[in-house]
């Protein structure tokens, strides 16, 4: 089809769609996978692809094409796949959806660091417009170890594979994490990025965002006229955010070692949580304004000075221990880990925000492997009431209202308040109203990876973090790094596996006469 | 997950007592809740439900659906069975709370089910009134048919903020879209109507509107010549709003309908000197099968786009569109007939008006006057 016709068809809407659960479907595309016979591709994103045309959210003509170094060829290739599908997709395998999807499967070997296996790319993405009818959209999607980043940047832009063949047409990348070890180095990354592809282009990518409940933040607080006015220093005392596993390194020590909690993540994870919870109300939820208010509030945070990082953190790492009944090694037992080695496996930090909703309020901030259960979850805690009316004992201390925003593994949310217990006396009791995800609506929520490829597909970047938002996650966390290596300690606080933590990390919350929750 | 039933239903109580019968029944249940998970439980309501069935229907089976229903969403139900042995009204009710395989407390809910003769119809809204969930919306489901222009269909179905019938089931269903269409342009009380019969085509509106997204092929849409469906008796109504809905979105004009008992025809043309359009709904006598496929035929200038979306055995549906100057398009995706309660369901979720159903309706509503008129 000739451009301008397809220009001219953009600008009309389909009058179909109005009153659809879907606004719309993309269009044809290629998603190039780089990477392609990797863990993610096998879990995450052949298995999230499927179930997206399972329900009908790609449409035909839909095709994928792997890149990697491995031996296949698109049937070999396609049977790999199936079984990653089998195994990890929400939905059932399907022959016939199969079929069909996989029709669009294809495979090419090549060597992220040789030239010409970049023309066997080009040559093959040519094919399948033809074949298939893509008309040139290619998605690029880094599924890669981070040192390739710029090499395939670099092979494509070579190529010409970066720019649009035609005006109606686009390619757009998307990186996955871990984007940049420090700031120099995410610095380094979006520069070399840019010179490629636009901002418009780049969709860096952090799966927490493509969780309903994370989402769900936003509606919460904009959504509800009773909650806005109470969020800031007159009546929140602290803010919690938790983003606990019970797992240990699994077979990853040496990206772990490399990368500790801080950078695992707190740069990333942890600091979305966190700039949802403060950031200002966007004036739309168009994907700027959403992360202009995100880069804003990452902004705000006081820089933490060197002097003051042992006093407003603490790093771990986990001894031996009990988790679900079963005995686990310590950390530095794990296979691949340095006997002597100093990475944190938790990470807690209190972050001030000097603005006025904020001024004066801690957000503590924590996360660790091997803790007691898997848990994700904001926690507000309100100021306690002036006067303390009913306890009999005025030194007892009554607990605050706290509202509770549960990630996972329940999504929901949770408002503590207290009520009188039945009787002649004043006795009051804390209770909670529970609103659960799964209770409320009987749907089956779609996995981050889903909403985000579809979402890139279409071209929304709301769930995707921009260049500076990046970048100024990155500048609060090397502050802590720094401070952690001018310390130069040569031991590291252990907590016991299946525990919630360190003791030190209590006495980052004792200073404020706070505690940790228990989630 | 753990069911913790309380399975002590209580029945035949006045319907004055009901009320506090509830009250006792919660406190009952609160304190065994509180024993398993150390906490009283709270419920996190989102609406009530009213449904009324005559015990022709199978009330078993409504029942069912119901509790399955509630357990996923959490709800207060009244249950309104009308019943001609029935001399004086009485009620029996259920409280039942879930705690989850973690020992956390799930999803609670109650049922009040209600047993009065058909000429107490009258009585329902009161009883409504009584036992609804404070500020969430109510919803009423008309179980099975009923007739659409009776005082107690309108009396019941003004206190829902959303009414839910199925034409699907109604022996006339050109006829019964044509009452409910006047039922709802004429209430004015507010209350907004769905059918199940429109629920169940989202899918096929959803392959056929996207069939329509790639760029070229917008054009086509306004450029339709004919849609032919093919369908069976057990999805007459959902044929006729499919068909309906595409001649409103398309901003036609129903002009013409004719019937025989294999097919129906309805046109439609697009302005006062605008092209035509046919719809062919067939008919088959495959039984139970529902729509069985759709085909368009569209044409700009001298280009022809055709699009067929057909049904497999398997759950499944094939859709492809052919157009000029792109290789031919062509998926299968999934595509089940879901159950009553998730037809329900998808509609306990929504609370906005729905202006596309009701234009749909209208449609339909006019194509059955043309029909009447040739009569
Ligand atoms: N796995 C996860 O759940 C997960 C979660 C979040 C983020 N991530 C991120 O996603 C990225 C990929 O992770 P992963 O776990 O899939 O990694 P992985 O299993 O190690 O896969 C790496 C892929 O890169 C290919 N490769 C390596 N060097 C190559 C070269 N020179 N030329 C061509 N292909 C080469 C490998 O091909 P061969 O195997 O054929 O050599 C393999 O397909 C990483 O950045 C990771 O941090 C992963």
């Amino acid at each position: 089809m000739d451009d301008a016709l397809a220009q001219a068809d953009a600008l009309n809407p389909n009058p179909l769609r109005e009153g659809l659960d879907i606004e719309r479907t993309p269009v044809p595309a290629t998603i190039v996978i780089f990477g392609a016979s990797g863990d993610l591709t096998f879990r995450k994103l052949i298995p999230a692809l499927y179930d997206l045309a399972y329900e009908r959210l790609l449409p035909a003509g839909f095709s994928i094409l792997g890149f990697a170094h491995r031996d296949f060829d698109d049937a070999s290739f396609r049977e790999q796949m199936r079984a990653g599908v089998e195994e990890f997709s929400r939905n059932p395998l399907d022959n016939a959806v199969w079929d069909s999807f996989s029709a669009g499967i294809h495979y090419t070997r090549g060597d992220f660091t040789i030239d010409e296996d970049y023309d066997k790319l080009a040559r093959r993405l040519r094919e399948i417009d033809s074949d298939r009818g893509t008309t040139g959209n290619y998605l690029y999607y880094l599924a890669t170890p981070p040192r390739f980043y710029e090499p395939i940047i670099d092979g494509l832009a070579a190529r010409g594979l970066e720019n649009p063949s035609s005006e109606a047409s686009w390619r757009r990348i998307i990186v996955e994490k871990p984007f940049g070890h420090d700031y120099q180095s995410a610095h380094e990354l979006n520069m070399a990025i840019s010179e490629a592809f636009d901002e418009d282009n780049v969709y860096r990518i952090d799966h927490y965002l493509g969780k309903e409940t994370v989402r769900n933040i936003l509606a919460f607080r904009f959504g509800n006229g009773i909650y806005e006015p109470l969020w800031n220093r007159h009546y929140i005392d602290h803010v919690q955010i938790t983003v606990a596993e019970s797992i240990g390194i699994e077979d990853r020590a040496g990206y772990y070692e490399r990368s500790g909690a801080i950078r695992d993540m707190v740069q990333n994870h942890l600091m979305q949580l966190f700039s949802l919870t403060a950031m200002e109300a966007p004036v739309s939820l168009a994907a700027d304004a959403v992360r202009d208010e995100k880069v804003k509030v990452l902004n705000a945070v006081r820089p933490m000075r060197p002097e003051l990082v042992p006093r407003q953190t603490v790093r771990a790492q986990y001894g031996p221990g009990y988790v679900s009944g079963e005995e686990v090694a310590g950390y530095r037992d794990e296979t691949g880990v340095a006997t002597d080695s100093m990475t944190e496996t938790y990470a807690a930090l209190t972050l001030y925000v000097d603005n006025w909703r904020w001024a004066g309020v801690p957000f503590y901030l924590r996360t660790g492997k091997r803790l007691a259960r898997r848990v994700t979850e904001v926690a507000i805690r309100f100021r306690p009431v002036p006067q303390r009316l009913f306890e009999s004992d005025p030194t007892e201390h009554s607990a605050p209202n706290e509202l509770v925003l549960e990630i996972q593994p329940d999504e929901g949310i949770n408002l503590n308040f207290k009520v009188k217990v039945p009787g002649p006396t004043f006795d009051l009791r804390p209770v909670n109203m529970v609103f659960q995800y799964g209770t409320a609506f009987n749907v089956q929520l779609p996995e981050a990876y889903e909403r985000l490829l579809l979402d890139a597909m279409l071209g929304d970047r709301t769930l995707f973090i921009r260049r500076d938002e990046v970048e100024a996650a990155w500048q609060i966390v090397d502050r802590v790094i720094s401070g952690w290596e001018r310390q130069g300690a040569h031991s590291i606080p252990t907590y016991h596996s299946g525990s919630w933590g360190p003791s030190e990390a209590n006495l980052l919350l004792a200073h404020d006469g706070h505690e940790w929750r228990r989630p | 997950m753990t069911g913790l039933l309380d399975a002590n239903q209580r029945q035949n109580i006045p319907l004055a007592e009901v009320h506090d019968a509830l009250q006792q029944k919660w406190a009952t249940l609160s304190s065994e809740i509180e024993q398993h998970t150390s906490a009283p439980p709270m419920r996190a309501n989102t609406s009530t439900l009213v449904v009324i069935t005559d015990q022709g229907s199978s009330v078993g089976a409504t029942r069912n659906t119901l509790h399955q229903l509630a357990a996923a969403i959490p709800s207060r139900i009244l249950l309104f069975i009308l019943d001609p042995m029935c001399a004086v009204p009485s009620a029996s009710i259920w409280a039942h709370c879930t705690l989850t395989s973690r020992g956390r407390h799930g999803g609670c809910y109650d049922v009040i089910e209600v047993t009065l003769p058909p000429e107490r119809v009258a009585a329902i809204p009161n009883i409504v009134a009584v036992h609804r969930l404070g500020e969430l919306p109510t919803f009423v489901i008309w179980s099975g048919q009923t007739d659409l222009r009776a005082p107690g269909f309108e009396g019941v179905s003004t206190v829902a903020d959303r009414l839910v019938i199925d034409t699907e089931g109604f022996d006339e269903p050109l006829e019964a879209l044509r009452d409910y269409a006047m039922f709802l342009g004429t209430t004015g009380s507010g209350v907004l109507g769905s059918d199940l019969a429109w629920t169940r085509i989202s899918t096929w509106r959803e392959l056929i509107a996207q069939s329509f997204d790639p760029p070229g092929m917008r054009r086509f849409a306004t450029n339709i010549r004919s849609i032919d469906i093919a369908y069976d008796e057990s999805q007459s109504s959902g044929a006729i709003l499919l068909a309906s809905w595409l001649v409103s979105r398309l901003g036609l004009r129903p002009v013409n309908a004719t019937s025989s008992p294999s097919t129906m025809e309805l046109r439609a043309t697009a302005g006062a000197a605008g092209s035509r359009v046919t719809v062919n709904l067939n008919h088959s006598h495959r039984a139970g099968s529902g729509i069985r496929s759709v085909r368009i035929l569209a044409r700009s200038g001298a280009s022809t786009a055709r699009i067929s979306i057909f049904k497999n055995d398997a759950g499944t549906s094939t859709a492809r569109v052919e157009s000029p100057g792109m290789p031919r398009q062509e998926r299968v995706v999934q595509h089940a007939d879901p159950p009553r309660q998730e037809l329900i369901a998808a509609e306990l979720m929504r609370y906005t008006r729905r202006r596309i159903y009701e234009d749909a309706l209208s449609a339909a509503a006019q194509f059955c006057r043309i029909l009447e008129s040739h009569a």
